[in-house]
C-alpha cells in the first residue's frame, strides 16, 4: 500500500512539469488577447509581475550550475546543437523558458511572437545586445587599428548609436543600395560562367566544394561594395594560401572559436589555447583586410572626381569619418560567410522543388528575355516571385537562430519580470518552422510570401512577428538589403541560364552561432 | 508684390541650384544622399494629430520627408523615426486620410510594406512618414500620429 502511494507520488511528481507548463501557456493565452482592439498595454506593468525565479527552466543545482547538463553521457544537452537545443527548450518548459549559467546575466528564450513582439518594444532607444565578446576583447587588444571604435558587432550604447546612424543610410536606404546593382550583377555573371565549367562534365555535377565557391563569390561581392576593389577570387584554381582563400578559412574559424569559447559551456573556464587561435586568426584577418583597404584608398585618389563611376562605401564614409569608414569596410569583409550560407540553401530549396522552380523560371524569363540581359536595379522591383523564393528559405534556413537583447532596465515579459541586463533571446528560428504560426511549415512555398496570390492568405504567417529573420528596429542587421539583393541576382542569373536538380537526401546543417550548410552542394546544372 | 515674390523666388532658386551643383561635385557623398535639390524650398506645413487629440502644425519644405519635418522641428513624438528612415523599424508610421492617402507621390515599396505589417494600429491608409516625399499637392495635410508608434517610448 505505502509502496503504491509512493509511486503514485513519483508519478505526480513526473507530470509536474507538465502542468506547470499548461499553466504559463494558459497565463499567457489570458494576458496576450490576439485582437487589436486592446487600446492600454499592460505588458509593461511591473506592479502584477511574478518574479524571475518562477519562469520555467532547467533548474540549476548548487555551485555547479546548468554545466553538468551539458557533459558527455549523463547531460541531455550534451552535443546537441544550437538550434536543436532551443527546441528541446521549448517541447519541455513552453513559450518563455529561463537557462541560468550560460552567461553572468540569465539568459531568457522566448518561443512566441507576441512575447518577442514586447521585446523588440522594450529593447530601448539604443538597442544593447552583448555577445560575440570574444570579438569584443580582440578588438580592445588591439586599439592601434581600432582607436576605440568597435563597431556595430560589439559596441554598445552611444559610441554604438554614433556609429550605425554614420553607417545607416549608406548601407540600408533602398535608394542608396540600389546604386550597387552594377557592381553585384557584375560579379555574379562571372560567377555564374564559372560555374558552368566548375561541373563535372559526364555528371553535369557541381563538386563536392562548391560551398567554397560561394564563399567566394559572397567576398569577392562585399569587397567590391565595400572597397570598389576587384579582389581576385573567382580566378580559377585560386590556391589554398592565396589570400582570399586564408581570409575564407579565418572567417569561418572566428565563428568556430568564438561559439566554443563563449557559448559551448564547459568546467575549464580558461579557453586559452582557444583565444590564442582567435586572435590569431581576426589579426590575420585584419593584415589582408588593410592591404585591400589600402589598395582602394590609393585607388580613390588615382580616380579623381568623376561623377558617373560607382562610389564605394568606404570612399562614401571616408568623407564622413575616416576611422568609421576603416572600421565598417573591417566589418563588411568578415560579414561574408552568412550570405553565402544563404546562398548555398537557396539553390537547395530551388533544386528541390521543381514546380517552383519552373514558376521561379517564368518570372525570370518575363524580365531576363535573353542570357545576356543584365539585371538593374529598376528589375529588382518587378520579382515578386524571387523575393518569396528567398523569403521562404530564410524561413526554412535562417542563418541567425534568434534575435539577443541586453534589456536595459527591469522590464515585465509574459508576466514576469525580467532583470536589467538579462540576455533575451526571440527565437524566430523555432517560431519560423512552428505549425502555429507557419501552416504547413516544412514545406516550402514561396506563394506565402507573395500578398496578391491566393496563397498568401492559405498559407501567410499568422503573427506578424513570428518570422524576423534580418531582426527588427534600430539594431537589425545592417547587410540586410545588401544580402538581399546578392541573392536576388544570383538566384535569377542561375534560373536563367540553367535547370538546376538535387539528387541527394535533405540538406544538413551545421548550427553554431550561424547556421551553415553542412551537405556537400552537388548540384546538377543543365544548360537551358 | 506677387510679381517681386516670384523674381525674388527664382533668383534664389539660381543660386541656390549653383550651389548644389557645386557641391555635388566636392563631396561625393551628397551625390547619393536622399535629399532633394535645395531648389524646391518652397515652404508646407503639415498638421499632426496625437491619439490624445492635441494638435502640432509644422512647417517644411518640398522635397523634406515627413521625417525630415518631424526632427528638423523638434516635435515632441518621442520615439518617432527610430531608425532615421533606413527602413528597419516602423516607429515613424503615420495614419492618412482616404483622399490623401490616394494623393500620396509613390506606392509604398515592398520593403516599406515588410515594416509596415510590424506596426501597431496599422490601417488600410497607413504610410512611414520617412518615405513620404512633401510636394506641393501636399502642402496643409493632417496626418493622424498613432498611439502607439513607440517601440522605443517605453524604455
Amino acid at each position: 500500500m505505502t509502496r503504491t502511494r509512493v509511486f503514485i507520488r513519483g508519478v505526480n511528481n513526473m507530470r509536474l512539469p507538465l502542468k506547470m507548463q499548461s499553466r504559463t501557456r494558459s497565463i499567457r493565452d489570458s494576458l496576450y488577447p490576439t485582437g487589436y482592439n486592446e487600446t492600454e498595454d499592460m505588458s509593461n506593468n511591473l506592479q502584477y509581475v511574478r518574479p524571475t525565479e518562477d519562469i520555467p527552466g532547467p533548474k540549476a543545482l548548487p555551485l555547479i550550475g546548468n554545466l553538468f547538463r551539458f557533459l558527455p553521457y549523463i547531460g541531455e544537452y550534451h552535443n546537441v546543437n544550437a538550434l536543436t537545443f532551443m527546441r528541446m527548450l521549448h517541447d519541455k518548459y513552453g513559450n518563455i523558458v529561463k537557462f541560468d549559467g550560460l552567461k553572468e546575466q540569465p539568459s531568457i528564450f522566448l518561443f512566441c511572437p507576441e512575447l518577442c513582439k514586447s521585446m523588440y518594444r522594450l529593447q530601448g532607444k539604443i538597442p544593447m545586445r552583448i555577445a560575440m565578446e570574444p570579438l569584443h576583447n580582440y578588438r580592445k587588444s588591439r586599439d592601434n587599428i581600432y582607436k576605440g571604435q568597435y563597431g556595430l558587432t560589439t559596441s554598445q550604447g552611444e559610441p554604438w548609436k554614433n556609429f550605425r546612424s554614420k553607417v545607416g543610410p549608406h548601407m540600408m536606404r533602398p535608394k542608396i543600395v540600389k546604386t550597387h546593382a552594377t557592381q553585384i550583377y557584375d560579379i555574379t555573371n562571372e560567377f555564374v560562367d564559372k560555374m558552368s565549367t566548375l561541373r563535372d562534365p559526364k555528371t553535369l555535377e557541381l563538386p563536392d566544394d562548391f560551398m567554397n565557391e560561394l564563399y567566394k563569390w559572397s567576398v569577392e561581392t562585399m569587397c567590391s561594395i565595400a572597397l570598389n576593389y576587384r579582389m581576385g577570387c573567382l580566378k580559377p584554381n585560386l590556391a589554398m594560401d592565396s589570400e582570399p582563400q586564408i581570409m575564407i578559412n579565418c572567417i569561418k574559424e572566428m565563428f568556430d572559436l568564438t561559439y566554443q569559447i563563449e557559448n559551448v559551456p564547459s568546467l575549464l573556464k580558461g579557453h586559452t589555447r582557444n583565444y590564442e587561435k582567435l586572435f590569431c586568426a581576426l589579426d590575420q584577418i585584419n593584415v589582408i583586410s588593410a592591404k585591400y583597404i589600402e589598395y582602394a584608398k590609393n585607388n580613390i585618389s588615382k580616380s579623381g572626381d568623376n561623377t558617373n563611376r560607382d562610389y564605394s562605401i568606404l570612399e562614401k564614409l571616408l568623407d564622413i569619418d575616416e576611422q568609421t569608414a576603416l572600421v565598417m569596410a573591417l566589418d563588411i569583409l568578415m560579414s561574408t560567410d552568412t550570405t553565402s550560407n544563404a546562398a548555398g540553401a537557396l539553390l537547395y530549396y530551388v533544386a528541390n522543388n521543381k514546380e517552383k522552380q519552373e514558376k521561379l523560371r517564368e518570372e525570370v524569363m518575363s524580365v531576363l528575355p535573353e542570357k545576356t540581359t543584365p539585371i538593374t536595379h529598376d528589375l529588382l522591383d518587378k520579382i515578386p516571385y524571387v523575393r518569396g523564393c528567398i523569403k521562404e528559405c530564410m524561413r526554412l534556413f535562417p542563418i541567425a537562430n534568434g534575435i539577443l537583447r541586453n534589456m536595459p532596465k527591469d522590464v515585465s515579459l509574459g508576466g514576469y519580470l525580467i532583470p536589467k541586463g538579462a540576455n533575451v533571446m526571440a527565437c524566430h528560428a523555432v517560431l519560423s518552422m512552428d505549425p502555429k504560426y507557419f501552416v504547413r511549415p516544412t514545406e516550402y512555398i514561396p506563394e506565402r510570401w507573395i500578398r496578391d496570390s491566393p496563397e498568401f492568405l492559405l498559407y501567410g504567417s499568422t503573427h506578424t512577428h513570428a518570422y524576423m529573420p534580418f531582426g527588427y528596429g534600430v539594431r537589425a542587421c545592417i547587410g540586410q538589403r545588401f544580402a538581399e539583393m546578392e541573392l536576388e541576382m544570383l538566384l535569377m542569373k542561375v534560373i536563367r541560364n540553367f535547370r538546376i536538380e538535387w539528387h541527394y537526401g535533405p540538406l544538413e546543417h551545421e548550427s553554431k552561432i550561424v547556421n551553415t550548410v553542412k551537405s556537400p552542394l552537388r548540384f546538377k546544372l543543365i544548360d537551358l | 508684390m506677387a510679381l517681386m515674390r516670384g523674381l525674388r523666388s527664382s533668383f534664389v532658386l539660381g543660386t541656390n541650384y549653383v550651389y548644389t551643383y557645386i557641391s555635388n561635385q566636392v563631396v561625393p557623398a551628397r551625390t547619393v544622399s536622399l535629399m532633394q535639390p535645395l531648389s524646391k524650398n518652397k515652404e508646407v506645413t503639415v498638421t499632426f494629430v496625437k491619439a490624445n487629440g492635441e494638435r502640432i502644425k509644422a512647417k517644411g519644405e518640398i522635397g523634406n520627408s515627413i521625417l525630415d519635418i518631424v526632427v528638423n522641428n523638434d516635435l515632441e513624438l518621442d520615439g518617432y523615426g527610430a531608425c532615421e528612415g533606413t527602413l528597419t523599424c516602423s516607429t515613424c508610421h503615420l495614419i492618412f486620410s482616404k483622399d490623401v492617402f490616394d494623393k500620396l507621390p509613390d506606392k509604398p515599396t515592398e520593403e516599406e510594406i515588410d515594416m509596415l505589417d510590424l506596426a501597431q494600429e496599422r490601417g488600410p491608409t497607413s504610410r512611414l512618414g520617412c518615405q513620404i516625399i512633401m510636394t506641393e499637392e501636399l502642402d496643409g495635410i493632417e496626418i493622424r500620429v498613432p498611439a502607439t508608434i513607440n517601440d522605443a517610448r517605453q524604455a
